[in-house]
C-alpha cells in the first residue's frame, strides 16, 4: 500500500498491537428459528416476544435490533460484557423459553488494530 | 378486555407471519434461492422490511495464519479506516476470540459489500472471508401497532 513505504513501520507497530488488550464491550447475537419454530407455533408467542424485546431495549440491554431480511431471524447488539451475560438475558425471551429460537453469541470489542495508527505523529 | 386485545394481537401476528411466509415461498419459487431476492420482493406483507444495513462477519481462512496476515495488517487497517471515512462501514468490532472482525455496513447490496471488502489486502490474499447477513428494521415491532383498546 502506498501509505506503507517504510517496511519498518509495521515491524515497530506489531509489538504495540500485541500489547493492546481490548475489553469485551458488546455481544453480537444472531437469532435463528429452530425446527420447532414453525410459523404456526411462533405466531401466538410473537406478541410476547416483541414486548419482552422492547423491555430489554428500554432497560438498555438490547442496544440495536434488526430483522434478517433473508430468512426469518433477528440480529441484536447487546450491551453485555460476556456471552454468558447475554445468554442469560436472551434465553429468557419467550421464543427462547419455548425452544423456538436459538442465538449464536459473538463477543466483540473495540477494533484493536487501530492501535497501529496511533504511534508518534509524523514530524513536520 | 386485555384478553380480547391479546387475542387480536395473536391473530394479527399469525396473519402477518403467514403472509410473510407465503410471500417468501412465492418469491423463492419465482427467483430461486438467489441471495438478492429480499430486495426484489414486492412489499407484500407486513413483516416485509427493506434491507438497510449489512452485517459482515470476517473470519480468517485456513490460509490466514498470523505469519501470513501480520505483514498485511497495517494496510488492512488503513483500508478499513478509508472505507469508514467513505461512509460504508458504520460500526467496526474485533471478535474477542481473535478469529476476525465484525462490521455493520451502510450498504444494502451484498455484492457491493463483497466487492468492497474483497479489495482489502486480507481478501486479496485469501486470508479472510466474510459472511454477509442483510438486515432491516425489526419487523415484528409492527405487532405493537394494533389499535389500543377503547
Amino acid at each position: 500500500m502506498p501509505d506503507n513505504k517504510n517496511p519498518r513501520v509495521h515491524a515497530e507497530m506489531l509489538p504495540a498491537l500485541a500489547a493492546v488488550v481490548v475489553p469485551t464491550t458488546k455481544i453480537l447475537a444472531i437469532g435463528s428459528v429452530t425446527a420447532k419454530g414453525t410459523p404456526e407455533a411462533i405466531a401466538p408467542v410473537l406478541p410476547h416476544e416483541v414486548r419482552a424485546t422492547v423491555r430489554n431495549h428500554l432497560a438498555g440491554k438490547i442496544e440495536q435490533w434488526f430483522f434478517q431480511t433473508e430468512g426469518y431471524g433477528v440480529v441484536f447488539i447487546v450491551n453485555a460484557t460476556s456471552t454468558e451475560e447475554a445468554h442469560e438475558l436472551l434465553e429468557k425471551l419467550p421464543l427462547g423459553v419455548a425452544g423456538m429460537m436459538e442465538f449464536e453469541l459473538i463477543a466483540l470489542g473495540p477494533l484493536a488494530p487501530l492501535s497501529m495508527l496511533i504511534g508518534e505523529p509524523p514530524r513536520s | 378486555m386485555s384478553r380480547d386485545l391479546n387475542n387480536l394481537a395473536v391473530r394479527a401476528a399469525r396473519l402477518t407471519w403467514l403472509a410473510c411466509f407465503g410471500a417468501l415461498v412465492v418469491v423463492l419459487a419465482v427467483n430461486g434461492p438467489d441471495s438478492s431476492f429480499a430486495q426484489s420482493a414486492p412489499p407484500s406483507s407486513r413483516l416485509d422490511v427493506p434491507t438497510i444495513k449489512l452485517l459482515a462477519i470476517g473470519t480468517f481462512t485456513a490460509k490466514g495464519t498470523p505469519d501470513q496476515w501480520k505483514p498485511l495488517l497495517a494496510s488492512e487497517v488503513r483500508d478499513t479506516v478509508r472505507l469508514y471515512l467513505a461512509g460504508k462501514i458504520d460500526q467496526w468490532y474485533l471478535k474477542q476470540d481473535q478469529s476476525g472482525v465484525v462490521f455493520m455496513m451502510n450498504v444494502t447490496d451484498p455484492k457491493e459489500a463483497r466487492e468492497l471488502l474483497g479489495r482489502f489486502p486480507f481478501g486479496q490474499a485469501g486470508l479472510m472471508e466474510f459472511e454477509i447477513i442483510p438486515l432491516g428494521p425489526i419487523a415484528p415491532l409492527r405487532v405493537l401497532l394494533t389499535e389500543p383498546a377503547k
